[in-house]
């Protein structure tokens, strides 16, 4: 008490005072004795200090001069390895893609592709990418042709990629999901010219369209059109004669839900993932001669609603097609035959509930797409 | 008792009336007519059995659910003496759904067959910890909160770097880590009935126990209680039921608040009724809330009942918090921790601590250029990068892709350090966390905002929308605070109440995305792709608030005190406070805003700081930024090579790597204190 009544009565005491006095009082941590120690301290503290702003400002300086040499670099591999090409003259085209317009010059050879949908798509033009995102999982869902896609690298994740390994690959194209790539873009583009497509357009073209437009798009890239028109010709006329084989079957017309069946929260519930008509898969279908039940402005974002089977209550007539996910192959068998709700619909009970043999990624190019129909007819003309 | 007689029946009675309208809701077109109708004629329609075998299991899982977290609400009320603790604030949910989690990766037959014992497992981890953390029970109930509140975190960050190494094995439990009630058939409501009537039925007998602990656990034990054995049975059967709940719906956390609390301002009192009136309460909430979590226009899946509960649960949290402004005792107990913890001086010299940390920070910034997280160079490349010359690749990934995100960890680390330190020291509580005032959950918010409203936003545009959540989370609390003339405890109570409210509002915002990725990378914190402007702002905000917070240090070593003897002193204790949480909340929000929500350093470096050099405000401010930005940019660096080319976020690694420091720090404060 008496180091307060004293702080207090001399309080406008000169420094030096107060110094002993702050040292009597427990609320001012004990200076310590030691004025040389504090001393060296604080210079060691304004040296680094120091030291620290001096890198950050070169690094500024240095950021600078790599802005321009950065983007000097794939600039000039493309005009040295488009030497190869010598006869077609160095042309650069205009890509429309969700981010606006990108200038891409000469044929890019050097292609990292940030979605498994890219990948399928240049796959089936013949071209190798240079670096894949997430290879794991395009392996997963549609590894078609390995023989181009083993060699590439694995640059990261899709929503997270490692910008170094893409820089490391010095690629002249880097092409991807604008959902995906959020604002990565503008990062990716500093790497490499950067093309960002937007799959799930509102309004306009239904996702099948969309598809096959970036499919003569990306293969417009390439100077490819001939082979992507070849490869969508050959695919509706593939549509066509599957169309015949539902008539023969007397399936032409009829309605359809497409769900893929889900484990739902933790082991207890079991969810349902419905796919509504503008979505890619059910436009497939529609062209196959069947007609989508479940229409709906939701699922604007990717054109699929996460559910429970109580909604199949008011899509019961139609028939229903469904899939799983691998490793999850057993969730029909515990969560949904023996459930009394899913039994005492309308499909089930007319047998009208199709399992597709496998699992389809439901947003790939076009021969994803070829392998959905054909499977889906499988699974309507056999059981 | 007549009162109470009565609302106990009222209770019963809305029960149906409950149940019933929780059972006209759903994705199928059912409503209340067709519900009375079908029940009256079509025994053998799709309707039927919606309601039936989907629907009615669901309403009844709620109830058992509701009765059994409200019941472990108030048995832990009474046992920890303490109105803040549940099954949720004391971080037994967390823990059983890290075990959950590991489990589904580790020992999958396990999750099968067993998930009631890895949820116990995980429950017992959680609430040994907070013990450990609190020490004895009885001291401020705010610290066994605030206890719970940091062992949350940790175990989240635990599950959060499973969910991020195995992402694929556990992405199926992210929903059900929001807790839901659905159904498929009876099977639930059989088999966990029996279980919880039991347990409701031997936590009654334990009535007068309970009772007389309330008096005081002296006075219990004069009474002849044996306090100790009454306690352990309680916390264990309470743990029990938690992981058998949680085993079953998931995390769902307020009903074990809110009931508890709800009932005894009915003015039940004894235990015998109180109890059941707790689990009633429980039951009838749980399944309200559950009824509204339906959206009426859509077949998509609803908002989390967890997500629901939140936002009815947080503003009472805050009534709670604002009542017991009026009540003493929520600060006392607490001024002799912070001076005592570690020693008035510390273990090292201040020249010699501050010395080896530059060093520390120096080396991590080396080894931060030089080693290779994508793609490897030498030293001679970095060092030609470093000065603008060299190949050009080098010096994009050197200049543009690792420098940067270096610097921004160092300011970053160091922000968020400044602001645990200020934050500590103006609600006196060596527990305190930037978040605890809202800042985390507010910054989420304003970013999930943001993308709802317009998902095609730029880097810096998040940035703004994190800046404003986390200030408008921030000043909701100075504004309640402000009421209560800003008392610690009640700061950090109505802290707590804001930051779940705004975490509430986060949950339903996520579903909402159409892409929720971006929001969720963001929110792991992490300074993946750190651009320049990024460091511009942060470096900004540094120079700035540092040297306020220095000048402000006097000021704040005397709010060490308690007020009397800090105004005895010449200080003005609530506006020496406004100024140091202002400050705090400011460096806080301006980090978060560029990093997400890192957690963590603002709770550790202050306590490293203390341990090295002891009281003097401005020494450890120094010490805890180097602490902070050595820690942070160390976790980028330890993020970004571990697991190329993917990466883990530098605010979990920040987490997994103080966790173990922080306990050890904590404990030994304990043993002095």
């Amino acid at each position: 008490m008496f180091n307060f009544v004293s702080l207090i009565a001399n309080k406008h005491k000169t420094r030096r005072d107060q110094k002993s006095m702050d040292a009597a009082s427990p609320a001012v941590a004990a200076c310590s004795a030691r004025p040389l120690r504090r001393r060296f301290g604080r210079a060691a503290l304004k040296a680094s200090a120091a030291g620290l702003a001096v890198v950050i400002l070169l690094a500024g300086c240095g950021e600078n001069a790599t802005k321009s040499e950065g983007r000097a670099s794939p600039a000039a591999s493309a005009t040295s390895s488009s030497g190869a090409n010598e006869g077609a003259a160095e042309r650069t085209i205009a890509i429309q893609d969700a981010k606006g317009s990108t200038e891409i010059a000469g044929i890019p050879e050097r292609v990292v592709v940030m979605d498994y949908r890219y990948v399928e798509e240049l796959v089936a033009l013949g071209i190798a990418p240079v670096g894949i995102a997430d290879t794991a999982g395009y392996k997963k869902y549609m590894d078609y042709n390995p023989a181009l896609t083993d060699g590439a690298t694995d640059v990261g994740k899709r929503s997270e990629p490692n910008l170094e390994v893409i820089a490391g690959l010095q690629p002249d194209l880097i092409i991807g999901n604008v959902s995906f790539m959020g604002d990565n873009y503008e990062l990716l583009k500093d790497i490499a010219p950067t093309i960002a497509f937007d799959p799930f357009p509102e309004g306009g073209l239904n996702q099948l369209e969309e598809m096959e437009a970036t499919f003569r798009t990306v293969a417009g890239i390439f100077d490819k059109q001939d082979e992507a028109e070849r490869i969508l010709k050959e695919l509706d006329e593939h549509f066509a004669q599957l169309k015949q084989t539902l008539i023969e079957h007397g399936k032409d017309g009829t309605e359809f839900v497409l769900g893929l069946l889900m484990n739902g929260n933790g082991n207890t519930s079991a969810a349902i993932k419905l796919y509504t008509d503008n979505a890619q898969a059910p436009q497939i279908l529609q062209r196959l001669g069947l007609k989508a039940a479940y229409r709906s402005e939701e699922g604007a974002g990717d054109g699929s609603v996460n559910t429970t089977v109580e909604s199949l209550v008011a899509l019961q007539e139609a028939d229903f097609i469904y899939m799983m996910m691998q490793g999850q192959e057993d969730v029909y068998e515990k969560q949904f035959k023996d459930n009394s709700v899913w039994q005492s619909l309308t499909f089930t009970k007319e047998n009208r509930a199709y399992r597709m043999d496998k699992y389809i990624w439901m947003f790939g190019g076009p021969t994803t797409a070829k392998v959905f129909a054909d499977t889906v007819v499988d699974a309507l003309t056999n059981e | 008792m007549n009162k109470q007689a009565r609302l106990l029946v009222l209770g019963l009675a809305l029960l149906p009336i409950v149940v019933i309208a929780n059972i006209a809701r759903g994705q199928a077109d059912i409503g209340f007519g067709t519900v009375l109708r079908v029940l009256a004629h079509s025994r053998h329609s799709t309707e039927y059995e919606v309601i039936m075998n989907f629907r009615l299991p669901r309403a009844l899982v709620g109830l058992l659910a509701g009765a059994a977290l409200a019941l472990v609400g108030a048995l832990l009320q009474t046992t920890l003496r303490n109105s803040l603790v549940s099954a949720g604030t004391l971080g037994i949910h967390a823990g059983a759904y890290l075990t959950a989690v590991a489990a589904t990766v580790f020992l999958p037959a396990w999750v099968g067959r067993y998930p009631l014992l890895l949820t116990f497992a995980g429950g017992l981890l959680a609430v040994a910890l907070v013990y450990a953390l609190a020490g004895r029970t009885s001291h401020s109930p705010l610290r066994m909160v605030l206890s719970g509140l940091i062992v949350t975190m940790l175990l989240g960050s635990a599950t959060n770097m499973i969910q991020i190494l195995f992402e694929n094995e556990t992405r199926q439990l992210l929903i059900w880590g929001n807790g839901s009630l659905a159904q498929n058939d009876w099977t639930t409501v059989r088999s966990v009935w029996a279980p919880i009537a039991a347990c409701l039925a031997a936590a009654w007998l334990f009535s007068r126990h309970l009772d007389a602990i309330s008096l005081g656990e002296d006075t219990a034990r004069s009474l002849g209680q044996r306090v100790g054995r009454v306690k352990l049975t309680i916390v264990l059967l309470s743990v029990f039921l938690s992981a058998l709940i949680v085993s079953v719906t998931g995390p769902i956390g307020f009903v074990g608040l809110v009931a508890p609390h709800v009932v005894k301002l009915a003015g039940f009192r004894r235990h015998a009724a109180l109890l059941p009136a707790s689990a009633l309460c429980g039951a009838l909430l749980l399944v309200a809330a559950d009824t509204l979590t339906y959206r009426p226009d859509t077949i998509a899946n609803q908002v989390p009942v967890g997500a629901v509960m939140a936002l009815i649960g947080a503003p009472w949290l805050l009534v709670l918090a604002l009542r017991m402004a009026r009540s003493h005792g929520m600060g006392a107990g607490l001024r002799q921790l912070q001076m005592s913890q570690y020693g008035a001086k510390g273990r090292f010299a201040y020249g010699i601590g501050a010395g080896v940390l530059l060093l520390v920070l120096f080396l991590v910034l080396v080894l931060g250029c030089t080693l290779a997280s994508g793609f490897a160079l030498s030293p001679r490349q970095v060092l030609l990068a470093l000065i603008g010359q060299g190949e050009p690749l080098a010096q994009q990934i050197v200049l543009q892709f690792r420098l940067p995100r270096m610097a921004g960890a160092i300011l970053a680390g160091a922000m968020l350090a400044a602001s645990g330190l200020l934050v500590q020291g103006a609600v006196r509580n060596p527990l305190a966390d930037p978040s605890i005032v809202g800042i985390s959950s507010g910054a989420g918010a304003g970013v999930l905002l943001l993308i709802v409203l317009k998902p095609e936003a730029s880097a810096w545009q998040y940035s703004a929308a994190a800046l404003i959540g986390a200030f408008a989370a921030a000043a909701i609390t100075f504004l309640l605070g402000w009421r209560a003339r800003f008392q610690p405890g009640v700061l950090i109570m109505i802290g707590i109440a804001v930051s779940a409210a705004f975490s509430a509002l986060i949950q339903i915002l996520i579903l909402q995305t159409p892409y929720s990725i971006s929001a969720q990378i963001w929110m792991n914190g992490s300074t993946y792709a750190m651009r320049w402007t990024a460091v511009a702002v942060l470096a900004a905000a540094s120079v700035i608030l540092l040297p306020l917070s220095w000048l402000h240090g006097r000021r704040l070593e005397l709010l060490g005190f308690d007020d009397e003897a800090s105004t005895g002193l010449g200080l003005r204790p609530s506006l020496a406070r406004l100024g140091a949480l202002a400050l705090g909340v400011a460096l806080s929000a301006l980090a978060v805003s560029q990093v997400g929500t890192v957690g963590f350093i603002g709770l550790l470096a202050p306590h490293a700081a203390q341990w090295l050099v002891g009281h003097s405000f401005r020494r450890r401010l120094t010490l805890a930024c180097l602490i902070g930005g050595a820690m942070l940019a160390g976790a980028d660096v330890i993020g970004r090579v571990i697991m190329i080319p993917n990466e883990i976020p530098s605010g979990t690694v920040a987490a997994m790597v103080g966790a173990p420091y922080l306990f050890y720090l904590l404990w030994r404060s304990q043993r002095r204190g």
